[in-house]
C-alpha cells in the first residue's frame, strides 16, 4: 500500500486517494488519536454517569431530610456508590494514559509506517475507554434513580433502607463489569 | 409554547354612588379586617403575575424529573408524614374541652402552629375553636405556599391549576352575596370566608359593585376578565351568543344575561370546566402523571356526577325538563361512569321524590362504580368520603409524577374537614352518644 496521499507539504492528493481507496480515511488516522479520545471518553463519560445519578438522588435526598434528617448520614451511601462510578472512570483512564506512550520521531506519520502493533494499541484503548464510559454511564444513572427512591422510602419507613441498598449493590455492580473487561481488553495493548 | 395573557390594571370602577358610600361607610374594623390582608395581597398579586404562562410538553421519566421537580416532591412526600394517623384522630376525639384538645395537638405535625394560639380572657368558645382551626389552615397554606413559591415550569402551572377551584368558589360566593342579599354586611363576610388558597389581588374591589341586572357580565367584563379562571367563565357564556352578537361590540354582547343565570348551576359548571381542564392538562403531561392523575380525576369526575344528581334531588334541578339539558351538563365528560352512566343517571327524581333506591339498584345490575355505596342512603356521604380517602391516598403510590401534589392537596383538605368536625364538637358540651353520631364522619386518611 503506498501512502494515503499525505505529502510532505500535508496536502492530500485526491488522485492518489482514488488510487488506493477510500478505506484508508479510516486506516490512516493516526491510532494515537484514537488512544486519546477514548481516554477522554472513558474519563468523561464517567463523570457524566456520576454527575446525573449525584443530582437524581441528592434532590430526592436533600428534599426528605427537610423533614426526616435521621436519613441524612445513611443516605450518603447512595451518593458513595455514585461517586465510585467517576473514581472508576479516573482509575481506568490513568491505566490508559500508561499504555499511551509518546508521539515517535517522525515528522508525518505516514500511513505506510503504521504497525499492527499501533493499530492494536490505538483500537484497543479507544473501544477499552468507550466500553468504560458508556457501562458508568448507565450504572451511575441506575444508582441515582435507585438512590432517590430509596431517600424518599427512607424517610417514610426506617426498615426499608437496607431493603433498597440491595438493588443499589446490584445496579453499582454494573460499573464494576465495565471496569473489568475493559482492563482485559487494554491488558496487551501498548504503543512502541 | 407558553400562553401569554394581557392584564391592565384596572382601576376600581365606582358602579354607583351608592356602593361606593356603601364601601367608605363600612366600620373601619371591617375594612380593614375584609378579605385579604397586605400581605396576602402582595403573594396572590405575585403568583397572579407568575400564572401568565402556561408550560406543556413531557415532563420527563426516571432520569430527567427529578433535575427540576425532585426536591419539591421530596417535601411533598415529608408532608405526608405529617398527616394525622388513626390513633392521634382516635386520641383527639377524646378530649373533653378545647384546652385537652390543644394539648394533645402540640404532639402533633400541628404542634408548632398550634402552641402560639392562645384563649383570651373569658373568650367564647366558638371563637377559640375558630382560632385553633385557623392555625391548623395556616399551616397547609405555608406548606402549600412553601411549593408554589419553589415551583418552576410544568409543577408551576399545576400548583396554580389546584388553586383555580378555590378562586372560583370565591368569587362565586361573592357573586352570589352581593346579587341574593341586600346587606353589604352579607358581602363583607363572605369576603372574610373566602378561601385564602384562592386569593387573588383584586378580591376586594368587588366590593365596588351593587346588585343590578347584568351585574354578572359587568363583573366579567371589568374584573374576571383578568383573572386566570377567565377562561372557564367565558366557557360558560360562550354557548349563551349567537350570531347577532358578534356583530356588537365585547361590552353589548355579554349584557343580554339577566337573573335567569343559576349562580349555584354556574359554580358547578364552573368547576366541572376546570376539572375538565386539569384533565387534558394532564393528558397533556403525559407519562407517570398521566397514569396517576387519570384515575384521581376519573374519580373526582364521577364523585361530581352522582353528586349533582342526589344533591338535585329536592331542588327546582330535578324538573323532568332540566334533567337532559342542565343536569346532564353538569356532569363531567371523562370518566368511568361516561358515556353509559351518565344517560341512565339524566333520567332520574321525579319531583319531590328521591330515586335513591332505584339508582342503587341499577348501578348494581350494571355493576357501575360506586353501586355498593348507592345502596345505602344514611351512609352515602360518609362512605364517598371513605372512598375519596382511599382513591387519593394512591396518588403517592409510584415516583416522578404530578399526582402526589394533587393528592396531597385533597386529602389535605380531607384532614382538616376533619379537625374542624372535631373542634365543633368538642367546643360545645355534647353527650357522649351525640358525640359519637357525629365523630363518625372522621375520614381516617391512610388507614387500611
Amino acid at each position: 500500500m503506498s501512502s494515503f496521499g499525505v505529502t510532505s507539504t500535508g496536502w492530500i492528493k485526491y488522485a492518489d486517494l482514488k488510487a488506493n481507496g477510500w478505506g484508508e480515511i479510516i486506516g490512516c488516522i493516526n491510532p494515537q488519536s484514537w488512544a486519546a479520545v477514548g481516554i477522554g471518553l472513558s474519563i468523561g463519560l464517567s463523570v457524566v454517569g456520576a454527575a446525573w445519578g449525584i443530582l437524581l438522588t441528592g434532590a430526592s435526598l436533600v428534599g426528605a431530610s427537610v423533614k426526616a434528617p435521621r436519613i441524612r448520614s445513611k443516605n450518603l451511601i447512595s451518593i458513595i456508590f455514585c461517586e465510585a462510578v467517576a473514581i472508576y472512570g479516573v482509575i481506568m483512564s490513568i491505566i490508559l494514559i500508561s499504555k499511551y506512550g509518546s508521539g515517535g520521531d517522525d515528522d508525518v506519520l505516514e500511513c505506510n509506517s503504521i504497525t499492527t502493533e499501533m493499530y492494536f494499541a490505538g483500537y484497543g484503548i479507544f473501544w477499552s475507554g468507550v466500553t468504560v464510559g458508556l457501562s458508568n454511564l448507565a450504572c451511575g444513572v441506575c444508582v441515582g434513580a435507585t438512590g432517590s427512591g430509596c431517600a424518599l422510602a427512607h424517610a417514610q419507613q426506617e426498615s426499608m433502607f437496607v431493603k433498597m441498598l440491595i438493588v443499589e449493590i446490584f445496579g453499582s455492580a454494573l460499573g464494576l463489569f465495565g471496569v473489568i473487561v475493559g482492563i482485559i481488553m487494554s491488558t496487551d495493548a501498548a504503543f512502541p | 409554547q407558553p400562553v401569554i395573557r394581557h392584564s391592565a390594571r384596572k382601576k376600581v370602577k365606582w358602579n354607583s354612588r351608592l356602593a361606593r358610600r356603601r364601601y367608605l361607610t363600612m366600620s373601619k374594623a371591617d375594612q380593614k379586617g375584609e378579605g385579604l390582608s397586605e400581605e396576602a395581597k402582595r403573594k396572590a398579586e405575585y403568583f397572579e403575575h407568575m400564572s401568565y404562562y402556561r408550560f406543556n410538553g413531557p415532563a420527563g421519566g426516571l432520569s430527567t424529573w427529578n433535575m427540576e421537580y425532585g426536591y419539591l416532591e421530596a417535601r411533598v412526600r415529608g408532608f405526608r408524614s405529617g398527616f394525622l394517623t388513626g390513633a392521634e384522630y382516635k386520641q383527639l376525639m377524646q378530649c373533653n374541652s378545647l384546652d385537652e384538645l390543644k394539648l394533645a395537638l402540640t404532639d402533633t405535625d400541628y404542634g408548632q402552629w398550634i402552641t402560639t394560639v392562645s384563649r383570651g380572657v373569658d373568650e367564647k368558645m366558638d371563637i377559640y375553636s375558630k382560632k385553633l382551626m385557623d392555625a391548623c389552615q395556616k399551616k397547609f397554606l405555608s406548606e402549600f405556599e412553601y411549593l408554589r413559591m419553589n415551583a418552576t415550569g410544568i409543577l408551576q402551572t399545576f400548583l396554580d391549576m389546584i388553586t383555580y377551584g378555590p378562586m372560583i368558589n370565591n368569587f362565586c360566593k361573592l357573586i352570589i352575596a352581593i346579587q341574593k342579599t341586600d346587606e353589604p354586611q352579607e358581602v363583607v363576610k363572605a369576603l372574610k370566608n373566602a378561601d385564602p388558597l384562592g386569593a387573588y389581588p383584586h378580591l376586594n374591589s368587588i366590593v365596588a359593585f351593587d346588585k343590578q341586572d347584568d351585574l354578572l357580565t359587568d363583573l366579567f367584563d371589568t374584573l374576571l376578565v383578568d383573572t386566570p379562571v377567565s377562561k372557564y367563565f367565558w366557557q360558560y357564556f360562550l354557548p349563551e351568543l349567537n350570531g347577532d352578537d358578534e356583530k356588537k361590540d365585547d361590552a353589548g354582547a355579554l349584557k343580554k344575561f339577566t337573573l335567569e343565570v343559576e349562580l349555584d348551576v354556574m359554580m358547578n359548571m364552573l368547576q366541572k370546566y376546570l376539572l375538565e381542564d386539569m384533565y387534558n392538562y394532564s393528558r397533556e403531561i403525559g407519562g407517570e402523571t398521566w397514569a396517576i392523575m387519570k384515575e384521581l380525576l376519573e374519580f373526582e369526575a364521577d364523585r361530581r356526577t352522582v353528586n349533582v344528581t342526589v344533591n338535585s334531588f329536592g331542588t327546582p334541578l330535578n324538573e323532568p325538563d332540566r334533567h337532559d339539558y342542565e343536569r346532564k351538563m353538569l356532569y363531567p365528560n371523562f370518566g368511568e361512569l361516561y358515556p353509559d352512566g351518565h344517560s341512565l343517571l339524566a333520567g332520574y327524581g321525579k319531583p319531590g321524590i328521591s330515586d335513591f333506591a332505584t339508582m342503587g339498584n341499577e348501578f348494581k345490575s350494571k355493576t357501575l362504580r360506586f353501586a355498593p355505596l348507592l345502596q345505602d342512603e344514611e351512609n352515602f356521604v360518609y362512605a364517598m368520603r371513605q372512598e375519596e380517602a382511599k382513591v387519593f391516598a394512591k396518588g403517592f403510590d409510584s415516583q416522578s409524577h404530578f399526582g402526589c401534589f394533587y393528592a396531597y392537596y385533597k386529602l389535605k383538605m380531607i384532614e382538616l374537614r376533619n379537625l374542624k368536625l372535631i373542634f365543633d364538637t368538642i367546643s360545645q358540651p355534647r353527650d357522649i352518644e351525640t358525640r359519637r353520631g357525629l365523630f363518625k364522619s372522621v375520614t381516617p386518611i391512610f388507614e387500611d
